[in-house]
C-alpha cells in the first residue's frame, strides 16, 4: 500500500512531464509548419465475407378480390292495386230437381234383342239351334208380329 | 226335335257326266266366286234375282212347316234359313228380335268382299225366303255393315220404305227400328 506522500510524487511527476510535452508543442507551433502527421498505415480490414442479402420475398400477387357487381337496388315494388272486389256471383240457381223419367210404356222402352243362331257343323247333316220354344217365338208369331209393325192392315 | 233337320248334303248335286249342277228342286245351279257377285250393282233385275233365289231356299222350310203337326219355333228359321245361307257361302246367320222387330245379322267369311252389290243380293234373298213361307210380301233394308257383318230388318214393305227413309236421314239403325216399333213417333 502506497503512502499518501509518494501519490502526491507521482502526481507531481506526471504534471511536470505534461507541462513538459505543452511547451515542447508550443515551441514546434512556434517554429515552422508543422511536420506532416504520421499516417499510420491503414488497417485493413480483415475481409468479410459479404452476408447474402435475403433474397426478397417474393411479392404475393393476390388477385383483387372481384368486386361484387352493385347489385341493383330492387325497383320498388308498385304498390298493390287493390283489386276490384269480385262482382258476387250470382247464387247459383238451384238446378231442378231430377224429374222423374216418365213411366214408359212397354212399347218404348229399350227392348231386349234375341238372339237366335244355327250352328252349321261341317257336315252339314246335324244343325243345332239355341233359342226358346214358347209359343210366341213360333215362326208365323214372329212373322206375323214382324211383319205388322208400321203397318195398320193384318198380314 | 220334332223336325227334320236342316241336312245340306242334298242341296247340291253335282252332274259330272253332264256338266251340270243341280239343286234338291232340279234346278240347275252355277258356283259363282262371291267378288264376281260383290260386282253386281244394286238394281231392280238384282233384287228380282235375289229374290228368286231366296224363294227357292225358303221353299225347303216351308215344305217342312206344311208337314209339321205343331207350329214350329223361331229357332227352326234360324237352322233352314241359316243352313241355306251357309251352304251357298252367303254368310252365317244369326236372327235377332228386338221387340217384335224382325233382324237378320249375316257375316261372312274373313275374304268376304264387302260391297253394295252383297247386301243388295242378300237383302233380295232374305225377302224372296220370307215370302215363301207365308202369303205376305216382305221389304228387307240393309240397316249397318261392320267389316263382312250386316244387319238387315225385315218387315212389311211400306214399313221397309220408312225406315229406309229415316236411316238416309241420318238417324241411327236401331232408333230407326225402335221409332217404328214406337209408331213412328220421334
Amino acid at each position: 500500500m502506497r503512502t499518501a506522500e509518494e501519490r502526491r510524487n507521482m502526481l507531481e511527476k506526471l504534471l511536470e512531464r505534461v507541462r513538459k510535452n505543452r511547451s515542447e508543442l508550443e515551441q514546434a507551433r512556434l517554429a515552422g509548419p508543422a511536420p506532416e502527421p504520421v499516417v499510420p498505415e491503414p488497417i485493413e480490414p480483415e475481409p468479410v465475407e459479404p452476408v447474402p442479402e435475403p433474397e426478397p420475398e417474393p411479392e404475393i400477387v393476390t388477385e383483387p378480390e372481384p368486386v361484387p357487381e352493385p347489385v341493383p337496388e330492387p325497383e320498388p315494388e308498385p304498390e298493390p292495386v287493390p283489386e276490384p272486389e269480385p262482382e258476387p256471383e250470382p247464387e247459383p240457381e238451384p238446378e231442378p230437381e231430377p224429374v222423374p223419367a216418365p213411366v214408359a210404356k212397354a212399347e218404348e222402352a229399350t227392348p231386349e234383342t234375341r238372339t237366335f243362331e244355327a250352328p252349321v257343323e261341317a257336315s252339314g247333316s246335324v244343325a243345332q239351334v239355341e233359342g226358346e220354344r214358347e209359343k210366341q217365338w213360333t215362326i208365323e208369331a214372329v212373322l206375323n208380329r214382324a211383319w205388322k209393325l208400321g203397318s195398320s192392315g193384318e198380314a | 226335335m220334332s223336325h227334320p233337320a236342316f241336312d245340306a248334303a242334298g242341296l247340291v248335286k253335282f252332274d259330272l257326266g253332264s256338266g251340270t249342277i243341280r239343286s234338291t228342286g232340279e234346278e240347275p245351279l252355277a258356283l259363282i266366286p262371291t267378288d264376281v257377285v260383290s260386282m253386281i250393282e244394286p238394281s231392280e233385275d238384282l233384287d228380282k234375282a235375289a229374290r228368286r233365289w231366296g224363294a227357292l231356299h225358303g221353299g225347303l222350310l216351308a215344305e217342312v212347316l206344311f208337314d209339321a203337326e205343331e207350329p214350329s219355333n223361331v229357332d227352326m228359321l234360324a237352322e233352314y234359313l241359316g243352313g241355306s245361307l251357309t251352304t251357298t257361302g252367303l254368310g252365317r246367320l244369326a236372327i235377332q228380335i228386338r221387340g217384335d222387330a224382325l233382324m237378320f245379322s249375316i257375316t261372312g267369311g274373313e275374304r268376304t268382299a264387302v260391297s253394295p252389290g252383297r247386301r243388295a243380293l242378300l237383302a233380295g234373298f232374305l225377302a224372296g225366303y220370307l215370302e215363301a213361307l207365308g202369303p205376305a210380301a216382305f221389304g228387307v233394308v240393309h240397316l249397318s255393315g261392320e267389316g263382312s257383318n250386316d244387319v238387315f230388318w225385315a218387315g212389311n214393305p211400306d214399313a221397309a220404305r220408312q225406315i229406309q227413309s229415316w236411316l238416309e236421314q241420318g238417324l241411327d239403325p236401331l232408333s230407326a227400328v225402335d221409332r217404328l216399333a214406337q209408331g213412328g213417333d220421334a
